[in-house]
């Protein structure tokens, strides 16, 4: 084979505009041309055992100046840059079974002959562009027998490059050059070139199996413009973006502002020669979550956009409720707008049309994407969550509809009833807006009692591992409870509620979580006593910390305890249940002391010479892992198993944590002297870290 | 080590000088008070520098430019103020006022308490600060650690019947805040006494003996709560009250019989309730302990 294959080209004209005549002052005027073109040239067959496709496709911009010799006259020249794309794939088979697939395989600039020119004539403007080599690889698939006929290291089916058959082939637009017409107004000089040719012959060996030349389809579509308009892109750049979040400031303010710019950039780093005649930002699809956090304000039903955009400068107008902002005529090729966001999970698409003096739009993007405009904040497709809130928290695949914490475990039911768009979106507590943890379970808590609980809640907290928003204040609680009523749009899972704590006055003696146990939105308060504070701050803690885990569903060790009265009956010590006949009881202290006599002396002194006492059985509320806040600690006495009519009198701390195990440790525990107390936690009852439920989501389990 | 060797410094610095009273509380020696909050004549010492102090981060709220929005995150520990009884939010004059500071621990961690940054402060409706002569009742904590030997702190202030008869009638707000965490603000007022009523009765007794029994005063204690249990004797608050002050006062079979009083009425009260009397349970254990003696 030769090294090159030149086609030629027979150019056909274009309908005339007859309109035109010789150039226009405005044409004599330009400076410099942009070149915009595309080419294609196809070619195919099938027949018997031969087939092949031939495709060469380019394109190319660039600008044309006048040279340097000739700066006033009504030639221009240039050097486009240009992508030439060579496809062909050929296969025959003869015969004797012998095949062969061949292909020409090549993408990138090609070789030009001449500069690409523009001449300016009185009867039309000539336009040449002289661009025909591009190397191409060429390989061969030998098939069938043709292994053992050819001598070549063809093993099967391989592919063997054959550099040196690498040729200058394809692309030739020599005979691109003709005159065109002016057009009938303006400044756009456009032309097309196409023909349908006879004289393709197939590379090689293809070639040699079909012989004949085949038909070409060619078209070329060029557009010159002045190069004022050069090729401008608008760039879309905010050096907050990555890290910005949506924000609010209370009761009705603006969060912090999300600056963005666009600019006008000309593909030939200078200034763009064509001024802008407006930007046109446009926020699309905003999000108009009520309130501005999940539980502020309180049953909020606003459906103002969460994104808006700012008017402090005076220059731009801002319409739509904030979410179209313009500005006409500016200095320069840039325009920043600052979003202001009015909700903490306000989300929305930023877009941008730079609209230029000469008609043009341009649509703003960021540098090398390929979706335009800005989705606020920064976040995925199928999130509203901005991403770097996601990734700071180790979050970033969850999808903004997961509630699946299971931290802790509590009894294996995941999530607190929040999703992950929720808590992102946060909540008001106390001073402070707070998000919820992602990756632990949270629960909220209303404390109208104030620096009672304190303790109580800090061990409960400290117990449970649960993340535990303690200072929701009245205005961030409204009377149901629900603590993620604001909603509209963003996904949810169930209403979750907080716990409120308070202090009751007639409430004398004990504390009580109203409704439990249960979930939380089973549990109306928690009651305190109106006198607490005749109690150790410590053992306080533990009382408060006891009720709170019944707020999610974590229940005593037992419920089986006895109150009875132990009175003096004719200088005998009895004891009588509440239906039973009184029966004698001796009284010892666990390192067998006997103290009968005490209590008898005692109870001379009492009223009706008898006492109340709570009398812890097995498996009741004193029962099991001895260190749990859920083991009661009030009964003075229990029973001898080796001897029904003693009784031991004991004094108990009550546990200050919260027990894995329902198994007695301890004075419970079976080595216990004289005996296991009150012996292992009721069954399903103990191992109290396992019962932990927080999401309202599902119906709490009884046990 | 290195823990301990802060805590060391951090204590060696908060007795280092005498406190020149402001009114600022400082956490070393522990909440101790500035004169502008009132006239404490204690060991109170000036803070030395600050130190760690718990885990807490409080973002620019503001964010500025395209900031994140001034998220803060829990501390791992918590700070609580309780007036009173936390019955009610109103102090009225004459009866005393006790406020109860509150730290503690949240997190499994120690805390280190940093003694130059804890402020107490109350101010009236203009926001003004007030100067007003609380008494502190309650021994400093030895310890400026959270941790699980000394879970968590509580100190009390007070003013007497006399001086609460003496304040402006009005709103006030008490503010504790410390290393960037704050406790909830505390809002009262003083307002003038209304007429007697069982709970009113039993509420001032009861303030009134706690405040006697901190400061270490149990006959005052048995006065104010015997006189109240002479119009509601059968008061198991009260009854409550009455068993301290004895048992204050070392008589111990006394205080037994008093809360075993306490007790048959409180369980009379909430016969089928499902949850045990717990505060007369409790003080009857502590008694009991001392006249009887029992195990763990």
């Amino acid at each position: 084979m030769n090294g090159g294959r030149v086609l030629v080209f027979v150019v056909s004209a274009l309908a005339p505009c007859s309109a035109a005549f010789g150039q226009s002052a405005e044409l004599r005027a330009v400076s410099a041309w942009r070149l915009q073109f595309t080419y294609a040239i196809d070619s195919r067959l099938e027949a018997g055992g031969q087939q092949f496709e031939y495709r060469v496709t380019a394109n190319g911009t660039g600008v044309l100046e006048r040279p340097a010799d000739n700066p006033t006259g009504l030639s221009f020249r240039g050097a486009p840059d240009m992508v030439v794309t060579v496809d062909y794939s050929g296969a025959a088979i003869d015969e004797q079974g012998c095949g062969l697939v061949e292909r020409l395989t090549s993408s990138g600039p090609p070789s030009c002959e001449l500069p690409t020119s523009l001449q300016l004539t009185s009867s039309g403007f000539e336009f040449e562009l002289r661009c025909p080599r591009r190397p191409v690889v060429h390989t061969f698939e030998w098939q069938g027998a043709c292994g053992e006929l050819f001598p070549y290291p063809v093993d099967g089916d391989a592919i063997v490059d054959w550099p040196w058959l690498a040729q200058d082939v394809v692309f030739d637009s020599q005979n691109v050059r003709r005159v065109f017409p002016y057009p009938a107004s303006g400044t756009v000089l456009a032309g097309r070139d196409e023909a349908n040719l006879a004289g393709f012959l197939a590379p090689l060996f293809t070639a040699i199996a079909m012989g004949t030349p085949t038909p070409l389809d060619y078209r070329f579509d060029f557009t010159l413009t002045p190069a004022t308009t050069e090729e401008l892109t608008l760039e879309l750049e905010s050096a907050a973006y990555d890290r910005w979040r949506p924000s609010a400031a209370i009761p009705s303010g603006a969060g912090a502002p999300l600056a963005v710019t666009a600019r006008v950039v000309s593909s030939t780093g200078r200034p763009p020669a064509v001024p802008v005649a407006q930007f046109v930002w446009q926020l699309e699809d905003t999000s108009s979550e009520p309130g501005v956090a999940m539980n502020f304000p309180l049953d909020a039903a606003d459906d103002e956009p969460d994104l808006r955009f700012a008017d402090a400068d005076g220059a731009h107008l801002v319409e739509d409720r904030g979410q179209r902002s313009s500005l006409s005529s500016p200095e320069g090729f840039s325009d920043t707008v600052r979003i202001e966001p009015f909700d903490w999970g306000g989300w929305s698409k930023l877009t941008v049309t730079a609209v230029l003096v000469d008609g043009r739009r341009l649509v703003g993007k960021p540098r090398g994407a390929s979706e335009p405009g800005m989705r606020i904040p920064k976040r995925s497709t199928t999130s509203l969550v901005a991403d770097r809130w996601k990734s700071d928290r180790g979050v970033a695949n969850r999808s903004d509809d997961a509630d699946d914490e299971d931290r802790p475990a509590g009894d294996g039911t995941p999530g607190d009833g929040l999703t992950l768009y929720q808590e992102y979106r946060g909540f008001y507590v106390g001073d402070a807006h707070v998000t919820g943890d992602p990756r632990k379970k949270d629960l909220f808590v209303r404390n109208r009692a104030a620096g009672a609980a304190t303790g109580g809640i800090a061990r409960f907290t400290r117990h449970s591992g649960l993340a535990v928003h303690s200072e929701l204040t009245e205005a961030q609680l409204s009377a149901s409870r629900i603590v993620n009523g604001n909603r509209r749009a963003g996904p949810t899972v169930t209403s979750q509620h907080a716990v409120i704590i308070e202090v009751r006055a007639g409430q004398t003696g004990f504390a009580a979580a109203v409704g439990g146990p249960g979930n939380p939105k089973t549990i109306s308060h928690v009651a305190l006593m109106g006198d607490w504070n005749t109690l150790d701050g410590l053992y306080l803690s533990k009382i408060v910390a006891h009720e709170l885990f019944h707020t999610v569903n974590v229940y005593h060790h037992g419920e089986i305890d006895e109150v009875v009265a132990w009175q003096d009956t004719m200088g005998t010590l009895t004891e009588r249940r509440s239906l039973g006949p009184a029966t004698p009881i001796r009284v010892l202290r666990e390192d067998g002391v006997d103290v009968t006599d005490v209590i008898l002396d005692h109870l001379q002194a009492l009223p009706n010479k008898r006492r109340d006492v709570w009398l812890g059985v097995d498996h009741g509320q004193q029962s099991g892992f001895d260190n749990c806040v859920m083991r009661y600690n009030n009964a003075s006495a229990y029973t001898s198993r080796a001897d029904p009519g003693v009784r031991y009198y004991i004094g108990q701390q009550m546990g200050s944590a919260l027990c894995a195990t329902a198994e007695g440790t301890g004075p419970n525990a079976a080595d216990w002297r004289p005996q296991s107390r009150f012996e292992d936690a009721s069954p399903q009852r103990g191992v109290c870290v396992g019962q932990l439920l927080v999401t309202d989501a599902v119906t709490a389990p009884g046990r | 080590m290195r823990h301990r060797a802060r805590v060391d410094r951090l204590e060696a610095q908060a007795y280092r000088s005498s406190m020149h009273i402001r009114c600022v509380a400082t956490v070393a020696g522990l909440f101790l008070l500035s004169g502008a909050c009132g006239s404490v004549d204690d060991e109170a010492r000036d803070a030395g520098t600050a130190a760690d102090a718990g885990e807490v981060r409080v973002d620019d709220p503001d964010g500025g430019d395209g900031g994140d929005g001034g998220e803060t995150t829990e501390a791992s520990y918590l700070l609580g103020l309780a007036l009173g009884d936390e019955i009610d939010r109103r102090v009225p004059r004459g009866w005393p006022l006790l406020l109860t500071q509150v730290a503690a621990r949240t997190g499994a961690d120690a805390v280190l308490l940093d003694a130059s940054s804890l402020e107490f402060s109350i101010e009236d409706a203009d926001g003004a600060r007030v100067s007003w002569p609380l008494e502190r009742l309650t021994a400093l904590p030895a310890s400026s650690i959270l941790d699980d030997a000394n879970e968590q702190l509580e100190v009390v202030w007070a003013l007497t019947a006399a001086q609460t008869s003496a304040l402006p009638l009005g709103r006030y707000v008490a503010r504790l805040s410390w290393a960037g965490r704050r406790a909830a603000p505390l809002e009262f007022e003083v307002v003038e006494p209304g007429p007697d009523t069982p709970l009113s009765v039993r509420r001032r007794a009861s303030l009134e003996a706690r405040a006697a029994l901190l400061r270490d005063d149990a006959r005052r204690a048995l006065e104010v709560v015997d006189a109240a249990l002479v119009e509601q004797p059968r008061d198991a608050t009260l009854l409550v009250w009455r068993a301290k002050a004895l048992a204050a006062s070392g008589a111990l079979a006394d205080a037994l019989v008093a809360i075993d009083a306490a007790v048959e009425r409180a369980l009379a009260d909430d016969p089928a309730g499902s949850e045990p009397p717990v505060t007369v349970f409790e003080n009857r254990r502590v008694i009991e302990a001392r006249v009887i003696g029992g195990g763990p």
